[in-house]
């Protein structure tokens, strides 16, 4: 069954300032890319509740939050 | 009733947490922010203040500083903390941080014994008590921590309904979920943001050049205060990093020159400042959310941490004492992901072996929570499960129901759902809770699994059988012939020595008392109090000594009703039951009134209903019934009118409410009042009842535990049929056709 709650999907996350690799271990293996003054990060959200974790990681850090969008959703 | 089944009552064994009660210490690298604790003072002016601003902006430790400066004020500290999204925590923690700062404001509210009651008895009590005082300041730190539920609403009422001495301060990281807008408009609110809490020049130079010693060039502080935007956490990061450095001009250029973000940039410098002792010391107790000179030493299997700790606490702000021993401690949230970011780098896959060691640690020591939390965060699902099999019998007999649940909800969902232990546990919260049909899921998940015996559920029962006949038996939910074979095979199958065999007794006997059964009835409770007493299970104690005295009524036994009653009376005082144990109230109501004392029996009888309200529905028929026939008996039909129709529209909604429809009609010789009126519906006529009095439509609800649409909807369909169209008119007209 598949509820807004449980939907997936590829999401993309863009925070400003360049953060190591090995921030990744913080976002469950989410790839890391750096691209000019930002960092971003991408990869699978098995659903919302995995979703708003990272955010709140963002958040945890005083990361500055630029911008969250879905690339692709999961049809299951 | 549902709680009663609460296997232990014992109100000694609250967790009062009192580091969350620590505010933060003012330490040598502290600065007084002068102009924000000025803004700050003008907090006793308005209702609420909220600073919300990111992590690592400084709220708390300016928080701390006003309140050490603040000199005219009570101002109360308690930092939240995800445990306090049980409300009978979170209120047991606030009305303990403001009895520290003005004992007398608190005096007489008694703490929380359980979530149902807390807006409506502490709180309000509460409140009352405050509006006497003079002003006091109640600051919540980390208020982001408490997610969408009971809690945050009860936070939420207290804000709404606080009288004017009242001032709450909250901390946070998001925008609190409260109507800001109104509040501003109503120029009740005070806010700190983002922008204000910035570092300027001045406060940044303070720091670096005053606290630190690093002797910068002031054009260096300017360049580190743009560079990372005056973020606090990150120019402090960039202090403790510079204080190795020996060319701090080349460092800051070089950093000026980087786009790397400062958390990521300086991690490694901080570290390096330290010795490798330190330094280890830090990585690997960053897994922890509080700790300790012992817990570190077993966690780092090290011999020398408490004394590493009071030393790193003396130069790094970023780990916080939590009290004034200088036993506890915290690192700030945000070094503490960073660190932990560090962690998995230098030493993949350690934490693991972290965690177990925690939870060893924390377990021995008889630190449920934190055990449960180490045990699930290292994968040690087994380990977590049996101190919870341990635990939850005595916490959820504190009323903590949530906390139990949020136990369970620790697991992988595979687990949960198919562990019979955790199903049984959720089962028995829910029930407890009031939640039908979650409990009912939990039981399905159960019989689902055809589990067989071996090893013992966390009830101490060997049987799943017998487990589910124990729970089916104890909440009847209006069914009293199911209750009663569920709980017939309950007491056959429930081995003596079993926890829940008293709760198995307790139902049998329940279900014999609402057949008129009275014999039977009085034997299993007369069993109940004799295995539930030595036990120290004070709610089925008090209980079944109030039905005691209802059956000793029945038969005309006034020495045994008055002295039964008063037995269930004191044990129910003695340990915090009297919000819960409502059939207690019933039976010192009619002893009241065996005695001739018509309105003080009243007084009980109302009270009954109050708090069965929120119980099962054959004990509130009860109640309501015993309560009419009172105040028929004082000669107040109206309100006795209007007490058979909600014991009427509650004995409606049972599927078999065994005699109590007989005991209602022998009650009432004249028809019921909906055979003469407009055609309202029993429930209607409730609602109707209650919009006599002041309660909002919202309140009502809470009252009759029904959904605010609900009532609404009964209100429209009441304004409908009474050809009205307010409140008032339907109250009048209510009036006038003889319905209230």
């Amino acid at each position: 069954m598949e509820s807004r709650a449980t939907r997936g999907g590829t999401y993309r996350l863009v925070v400003r300032g360049e953060l190591d690799d090995r921030f990744a271990y913080l976002f469950n293996g989410m790839e890391l890319e750096r691209i000019a003054g930002t960092t971003v990060l991408s990869g699978d959200v098995v659903d919302q509740a995995q979703l708003h974790g990272y955010i709140a990681r963002v958040e945890e850090l005083g990361l500055e939050l630029v911008s969250i969008s879905q690339t692709a959703e999961h049809v299951t | 009733m549902a709680h009663t089944t609460r296997p232990r009552a014992s109100v000694g064994s609250r967790p009062l947490l009192l580091t969350k009660l620590h505010p933060p210490a003012r330490r040598d690298h502290t600065i007084v922010r002068e102009r924000l604790v000025q803004s700050l003072r003008a907090s006793v002016g308005v209702k609420l203040t909220v600073l919300a601003a990111p992590a690592g902006c400084g709220k708390t430790t300016l928080l701390g500083t006003w309140r050490d400066v603040e000199e005219t004020l009570p101002v109360a500290w308690l930092t939240l903390d995800e445990g306090d999204n049980d409300p009978v925590v979170l209120w047991l923690h606030i009305v303990e941080a403001l009895r520290r700062v003005c004992p007398n404001a608190v005096e007489r509210v008694r703490p929380p014994a359980s979530a149902a009651r807390v807006v409506d008895v502490v709180v309000r009590q509460l409140l009352n008590e405050v509006a006497e005082q003079q002003d006091v300041v109640l600051i919540l730190d980390d208020f982001h921590r408490l997610s969408a539920g009971s809690a945050r609403d009860s936070i939420a009422w207290l804000i709404e309904h606080a009288p004017p001495t009242l001032h709450v301060v909250l901390g946070t990281r998001s925008e609190p979920a409260l109507p800001l807008g109104t509040m501003r408009v109503r120029g009740e609110l005070l806010e700190l943001r983002a922008h204000e809490l910035a570092f300027t020049e001045e406060e940044a130079a303070a720091l670096l050049n005053g606290a630190l010693g690093l002797d910068l060039a002031p054009e260096d502080v300017d360049r580190l205060v743009e560079r990372i935007e005056g973020w606090p956490a990150g120019v402090y990061l960039a202090g403790l990093s510079l204080a190795g450095v020996v060319d701090r001009h080349a460092f800051v250029s070089s950093y000026g020159g980087t786009s790397r973000h400062v958390v990521d940039f300086l991690v490694d410098e901080v570290l390096d400042a330290h010795d490798a002792q330190t330094q280890s010391l830090m990585l690997r107790s960053s897994i922890l959310d509080r700790l300790s000179g012992s817990l570190c030493d077993a966690v780092l299997e090290s011999d020398d941490s408490a004394r590493l700790l009071r030393r790193l606490a003396r130069t790094n702000l970023f780990l916080l004492p939590l009290d004034d021993a200088g036993e506890w401690y915290r690192f700030h949230h945000l070094f503490a992901q960073l660190l932990r970011v560090e962690l998995e780098h230098r030493e993949p896959g350690i934490t693991q072996t972290l965690h177990l060691r925690a939870y060893a640690w924390h377990r021995s020591r008889g630190f449920v929570d934190e055990a449960i939390k180490h045990a699930q965060q290292a994968g040690a699902y087994g380990e977590a499960r049996d101190v919870i099999a341990g635990a939850w019998l005595k916490t959820a007999s504190a009323g903590r129901h949530a906390t139990v649940l949020a136990w369970v909800d620790g697991f992988p969902p595979e687990l949960s759902r198919t562990d019979p232990s955790l199903l049984l546990i959720r089962a028995w919260m829910s029930s407890l809770a009031g939640a039908r049909e979650e409990a009912a899921a939990a039981i399905t998940q159960l019989e689902q699994l055809h589990w067989d015996g071996e090893p013992p559920l966390a009830d101490g029962c060997g049987s799943l059988e017998a487990s589910l006949a124990t729970l089916r038996g104890a909440f009847a939910w209006g069914d009293v012939g199911t209750a009663r074979t569920n709980a017939l095979r309950a007491v056959e199958l429930v081995p003596a020595g079993s926890p829940i065999r008293p709760a198995a007794t307790w139902s049998l006997a329940t279900a014999c008392y609402f057949r008129d059964e009275l014999d039977a009835a009085e034997r299993w409770f007369d069993e109940t109090v004799q295995l539930a007493g030595p036990d120290e299970r004070w709610l089925l104690t008090t209980s079944a000594l109030a039905y005691r005295s209802l059956i000793a009524a029945e038969r005309g036994s006034r020495g045994a009703q008055r002295s039964l009653a008063d037995g269930a009376a004191d044990v129910a005082r003695e340990h915090g039951l009297e919000e819960i144990a409502g059939e207690v109230h019933v039976a010192v109501g009619l002893a009241l009134e065996a005695d001739g004392d018509i309105e003080a029996a009243l007084e009980s009888l109302e009270r009954a209903v109050t708090v069965l309200r929120r119980g099962q529905p054959l004990d509130l028929a009860l109640a309501l019934i015993c309560h009419a026939r009172v105040l028929r008996a004082a000669r107040r039909d109206v309100d006795a009118s209007a007490a058979v129709a909600e014991a009427a529209a509650t004995i409606d909604s049972c599927a078999d409410p065994g005699t109590l429809r007989r005991r209602l009609e022998a009650l009432e010789p004249r028809p019921l009042p909906h055979d003469v009126d407009a055609d309202l519906s029993r429930r209607e006529l409730v609602v109707l009842r209650m919009l006599k009095g002041s309660l909002s439509e919202r309140d009502i609800g809470r009252e009759l535990y029904l959904s605010h649409n609900t009532v609404h909807s009964h209100t429209k369909s009441i304004y409908r049929k009474l050809g009205v169209s307010s409140r008032k008119q339907a109250v009048q007209r209510g009036v006038m056709l003889g319905l209230l």
